[in-house]
């Protein structure tokens, strides 16, 4: 027998080791990671609605899970979360794109100021294009808005100047953008408020090298403010709802678009020491779990898999999170009761589902 | 024993058939002390009020207050006809708990439709629709829950109250936290900016407009002669604390019941007020 170079490999560099011949719920497909965290780590959170979901956990586990926006102590707490306060670590709402994670950065420091600053929904109804559903009912009037504007934006640079850690989720590379100055918008307008004008609104669909750019910008903008700050990317397994690439299948574009998030997430793990990748997306859409992590709307991720997740990344990040793990069902196409309730699915809002709404 | 005074035809000589009067009964918490208070002076000066008054009865620090308990209310609501009136004066300090006594994290709020004075730009600002959020629920799980049931609970009309609106006076509180409030350190906090007490009542007023509109309760505003032009209780209307009204703004809102439920038989019952 000869020598090879996979003689020495680890287990979890086989396939058959570490995927097909363990039990799903044991599939563990971390690799490189070796960020720690503790119980006075500030973690931070940003992203698609995936990332909802570290946001929660990292919320009732104990860890240091950092709101630099928590609301005013007079909301009681109830309001607040319905007011989206917390649900990430400064009210921004969902970053789905890294362009839009880059222009907050910019925002936030004064650096880039869209000239599309208010939508008007009704008399007294006004949504922040860059974060719409974000207060439910909108604001009052464009003076609140950018009242509270202000006070998010400082709430955001508070936020990454004393951060430790930061998890972003990317979740998606097809963006609408502002034809005047290539601001992009969280969700397309018109969807969520606004009115949709092709003349001042165009399709943009990130290549991996505008990703790479933008993640790479923000990067080295978070460096200069907060030199010592770590970064996890992660990519959200949370399929598109619709694309507007012209003639793809939404299959298709998927695949595409997590594709170019992959790369470009692990290009900076690569490329940067600060820079880590956790395989959010590879434990719930890897074929070992027979899609059992979807709800089934194909789409939705049900509690298992978040916990999967989860339990992963605190063994990894903190040592902890050994416990039995929750059984892996078999995946079924039938909806009962049972089942249903079972599968009871977390109570994300995803923004996106707006866009097929009847 | 409630403010049990009611109009009896013998007592005015009036000559209206007694059928044709409604019964009007109000029940409340503590802002119903101000009626009660303006129909024992009424009382003192033989002019027959109105309406019969209720204050909620409670049990606090060992001592009843008030003089009803709901249920007991809602029994006697029971019995009235359609042209009976009912009108509330429950709850409606929230406000105040909101807005009275300065917060550690100063805030301020933007209003809709209000011209500005705008927030203090020191003060942290609060959504509108997020206070509203807390207004909200907090006002449908308990004043809400009582004005369904009154509402369930006779075919009289019902009539919400608002509450009076607060004070401008900030110094007149303030002697009033620091007499009855020092050592829980309240006085020591100050007064809230008068400009956001009144953006707070009128926030509630909104909520229980709303709600009251859902249930089908009619809603009275405060008087209007007892309000000046800001929209703040006028002076002469304030009780010896932060946040009621004195028995004659009381004595205002049993005029106004008169002029509005009663007009035809204003003359005859009111010989001095």
């Amino acid at each position: 027998m000869s020598e090879h170079p996979y003689k020495s490999l680890p287990e979890k560099a086989f396939w058959r080791r570490s995927v097909a011949g363990v039990k799903p719920v044991l599939v563990d497909p971390v690799g490189l990671f070796d960020l720690r965290i503790d119980a006075d780590t500030k973690v931070a959170t940003a992203g698609s609605c995936f990332a909802q979901h570290i946001a929660r956990y990292l919320k009732k586990s104990g860890f240091s899970y950092y709101v630099a926006e928590p609301g005013h102590p007079i909301l009681p707490g109830a309001t607040r979360e319905q007011h989206n306060y917390g649900l990430f670590s400064a009210r921004y709402g969902n970053i789905y794109t890294a362009r839009q994670l880059w222009q907050l950065f910019e925002r936030a420091y004064g650096r880039f100021t869209p000239t599309e600053d208010v939508w008007q929904a009704g008399d007294d109804v006004y949504l922040d294009p860059f974060r719409p559903t974000t207060q439910p009912g909108g604001f009052v009037s464009r003076e609140e808005l950018i009242a509270d504007r202000e006070q998010h934006l400082a709430a955001v640079r508070n936020m990454f100047e004393t951060l430790d850690v930061f998890v972003f989720t990317l979740g998606l590379t097809e963006c609408w953008r502002s034809r005047v100055d290539g601001s992009v918008f969280p969700i397309c307008p018109g969807v969520e408020g606004g009115a949709f004008d092709p003349d001042r609104y165009e399709f943009y669909n990130q290549p991996v090298e505008d990703v790479i750019g933008d993640l790479s910008a923000f990067r080295a903008g978070l460096a200069q403010v907060n030199p010592s700050a770590q970064i996890i990317f992660t990519v959200s397994p949370v399929p598109l709802v619709a694309t507007a690439e012209t003639g793809a299948h939404v299959l298709s574009a998927t695949t595409y678009s997590k594709s170019v998030l992959r790369v470009a997430a692990e290009s900076m793990r690569q490329r940067f020491e600060n820079v880590h990748y956790f395989p959010s997306y590879e434990i719930i859409t890897g074929a070992f779990n027979r899609g059992a992590y979807y709800a089934p709307d194909l789409r939705s991720v049900l509690e298992d898999g978040v916990a999967h997740v989860m339990r992963l990344f605190m063994r990894h990040a903190t040592g902890s999170g050994d416990e039995p793990a929750t059984p892996i069902r078999a995946a079924t196409t039938e909806e009962d009761d049972h089942v249903a309730a079972a599968q009871r699915m977390v109570e994300v809002e995803c923004d996106e589902v707006a866009l097929d709404r009847d | 024993m409630g403010m049990n005074v009611e109009i009896q035809a013998s007592n005015t000589g009036a000559q209206v058939p007694k059928s044709k009067r409604p019964r009007i009964l109000l029940f409340g918490d503590s802002h119903s002390h101000a009626v009660q208070r303006a129909i024992e002076k009424r009382k003192g000066k033989d002019t027959p009020a109105p309406v019969a008054a209720y204050r909620l009865l409670k049990e606090k620090n060992g001592r009843s207050i008030g003089d009803m308990t709901f249920e007991d209310f809602l029994e006697m609501t029971r019995k009235l006809g359609p042209e009976d009136i009912v009108l509330s004066m429950i709850g409606g300090n929230q406000h105040a708990v909101f807005s009275t006594v300065q917060h550690p994290q100063p805030f301020d709020f933007f209003a809709p439709g209000q011209v500005p004075p705008s927030p203090e730009l020191s003060a942290k600002i609060v959504p509108y629709r997020a206070l509203e959020h807390a207004f909200a629920n907090g006002l449908q799980r308990g004043d809400g829950k009582s004005l369904e049931a009154l509402r369930k609970a006779t075919v009289a009309r019902v009539v919400h109250i608002i509450s009076p609106p607060p004070k401008q006076d900030n110094a007149h509180i303030q002697q009033y936290h620091e007499t009855h409030f020092a050592n829980d350190g309240l006085a020591s906090r100050g007064v809230s900016p008068p400009a956001l007490r009144l953006k707070f009542w009128t926030l509630q007023t909104r909520v229980l407009e709303s709600i009251c509109c859902a249930l089908g309760i009619e809603v009275m505003m405060p008087p209007t002669g007892a309000v000046d032009e800001q929209g703040f209780l006028r002076r002469e209307y304030y009780a010896q604390d932060a946040t009621h009204a004195n028995w004659r703004y009381g004595e205002r809102v049993l005029r106004e019941v008169e002029r509005r439920f009663l007009p035809e038989h204003l003359p005859t019952m009111r010989n001095s007020a």
